[in-house]
């Protein structure tokens, strides 16, 4: 037994049909990215874009970088990281609703 | 077999459980680190969209969107043979492993020489900020702006996957010289969780340069 069947151990079975159902949801996401900036949705259109892609980030990040079974050290980690970036975002959108 | 026993346990760790999540923390403060190295352009992009927006829309039709969706697809791509990489070095599959290594690698390949074609279109029209800027626009210097952006987001993005392909393509080599056995399938899947993180960059530069203002 190597050192990652141990770390993994458990789901080698089912982990390899999530990776090509992620796959397929990436390439229908792209497609969905690429129609929507045709079509006129006004001020939504760059929502909706952000929202697709978030979703598709949230995938990659789950199941390609296993975070779903990753240790509290790491959720704790990767949240900080995202905390860091939206507060970023916050400072930027209240200065621009300020003036 | 006792994890006390494993050969690839660096001594300073209690077991390989231990080991792979102290490698595991430390990619992902890296990781991290990116986030808020893009991060940066992102807000600039984001205060410079706020004040320009009509230059922006324009601007954003002067890319090709063809070479950026499939730019996107492959490097979709890419990160999937990665994911299938990571899974074959840890059941110590060694064909696999260098078949899926080699096709990420080729992947990042192909995603520069798009790039390529499309930085040089661009510097045929003119449209690269500073000494050589040439494009005629009716937002004048202003339209720089865009591509400043532009280049500085793709650039450093670009940079990104070519330090990945370089890396990728060492692993390659050493999984093909049977250096990467099964104990080394972390080396494997920290270099996918870099690649996957140059991917997420892309899902949101493509949106954000190549389709604003299409309708």
């Amino acid at each position: 037994m190597g050192l990652n069947e141990q770390a993994h151990g458990q789901d080698h079975g089912h982990s390899l049909k999530a990776y090509y159902l992620v796959y397929l949801l990436l390439m229908v996401g792209l497609a969905a990215t690429v129609w929507v900036a045709y079509i006129d949705l006004g001020w939504l259109s760059t929502p909706i874009a952000m929202a697709i892609a978030t979703t598709k980030a949230f995938f990659v990040v789950m199941i390609f970088m296993h975070v779903k079974d990753a240790t509290p050290m790491i959720w704790v980690t990767i949240v900080m990281g995202l905390v860091g970036l939206s507060l970023g975002f916050i400072f930027l959108f209240c200065d621009y609703a300020a003036r | 077999m006792s994890s006390d026993a494993n050969p690839y346990l660096a001594h300073h760790f209690d077991d390989i459980v231990q080991q792979h999540e102290s490698v595991s923390l430390g990619m992902w403060i890296f990781l991290l680190t990116e986030i808020m190295f893009f991060g940066g352009i992102f807000f600039a992009y984001t205060i410079y969209r706020f004040l320009y927006p009509d230059m922006f829309h324009a601007m954003s039709h002067h890319l090709d969107v063809t070479m950026g969706t499939i730019n996107t697809g492959v490097l979709l791509t890419s990160s999937l043979t990665m994911a299938l990489a990571v899974n074959a070095a840890q059941r110590g599959m060694k064909k696999r492993l260098v078949t899926m290594l080699g096709v990420t690698c080729a992947a990042g390949v192909i995603f520069l020489v798009i790039k390529y074609f499309e930085y040089a279109h661009k510097f045929h029209v003119g449209s690269v900020p500073g000494r050589l800027w040439t494009f005629e626009t009716e937002f004048g210097n202003q339209a720089q702006l865009f591509y400043s952006l532009y280049f500085g987001a793709t650039g450093l993005h670009g940079l990104h996957v070519l330090i990945g392909v370089v890396i990728i393509g060492v692993l390659t080599i050493l999984a093909w010289k049977d250096k990467l056995p099964q104990g080394r399938a972390q080396r494997v899947e920290m270099v996918g969780l870099y690649w996957h993180f140059v991917d997420l960059v892309w899902i949101f530069v493509f949106p954000l340069f190549y389709l604003i203002g299409r309708t």
